[in-house]
């Protein structure tokens, strides 16, 4: 099963609002601790969400 | 895009299908795939981990997150990166990560990181002065680089194997068809890397080669990455 679906940058950038609201942390914060081997929880998995948002926004 | 190349969203379609259709003859319960779009770019991913189970009990995930663009001559869908993490349930750190990075500066554009500890690694890595020596995860594997990685079906292939997850029956013809796709492309790629070379076994191999005079000397070629 597929799905396909183009994307408004709005839409991704409310998504990592959201992600990162959930986390109460920013971006930056979780990449440095990913570097330190620090993440906990579900932490991780959001950080490739976060990195797939990143990806497909061009920065 | 040119008018002979499908469109960025038929090749993410089609790319996605692959995928699809490859873990879901492979493994119990893979989620549906998920192909986002933006400008040039998408994303291609399971919506959720990919359940991996032993004997009927679920034990462990598989993250796959494949990001794509059209190449640079804006026509065919390329891989820029692409994340595949084996995560036990129980455990929030990876076990295992294979990854690509097709414009990584310092670190093998493909690289396996294993997390894992052992002290005689350690006492090298300390002795040398590496800044995190007690992680072996800090050491990024080379895997061939952009051309010779290793695929998606190869660590499927591993999981089932040595790793003992269950799988559907049927698995193999899968993986072993996915696999010869996968390798195809990358030949092609390799040909374009290194043309005489190409030609020089084509020739030896009985074929009619005709040089067009004006072949790449391999500058910048892909293998050129470690």
């Amino acid at each position: 099963v597929v799905r396909v679906h183009e994307v408004t940058r709005e839409e991704l950038l409310a998504r990592r609002e959201t992600i990162l609201a959930r986390l109460g942390t920013s971006e930056a914060e979780l990449r440095d601790r990913s570097r330190r081997g620090s993440l906990v929880g579900d932490e991780d998995a959001l950080l490739d969400e976060l990195r797939d948002i990143a990806y497909l926004l061009g920065e | 895009v040119t008018s002979a190349a499908p469109s960025l969203e038929d090749q993410a379609r089609q790319f996605a299908n692959e995928l699809a259709e490859l873990l879901e003859a492979v493994l119990p319960d893979a989620p549906p795939v998920v192909a986002e779009l933006l400008a040039d770019r998408v994303v291609v991913a399971p919506a959720d981990a990919v359940p991996l189970s032993v004997q009927g009990e679920r034990l462990a995930s598989l993250e796959v997150h494949i990001r794509c663009r059209l190449d640079s001559r804006g026509t065919w869908l390329a891989i820029d990166q692409s994340a595949y993490k084996l995560r036990l349930d129980a455990d929030s750190t990876p076990l295992l990560r294979l990854e690509y990075v097709r414009d990584a500066h310092t670190a093998p554009s493909a690289h396996i990181q294993v997390h894992a500890q052992r002290g005689a690694l350690s006492h090298l890595l300390s002795r040398s002065g590496h800044p995190a020596p007690h992680d072996m995860s800090k050491l990024h594997l080379p895997v061939g680089g952009a051309r010779f990685r290793p695929c998606l079906e190869d660590l499927l292939q591993l999981l089932i194997v040595e790793c003992r997850v269950d799988a559907l029956e049927g698995w193999m013809e899968a993986v072993v068809a996915g696999r010869a796709r996968w390798r195809a492309t990358q030949a092609r790629a390799v040909t374009r890397d290194f043309p005489r070379e190409a030609a020089d076994v084509l020739r030896q191999m009985g074929y009619e080669v005709i040089s067009p005079g004006n072949e790449a000397d391999g500058a910048g070629r892909a293998t050129d990455n470690w």
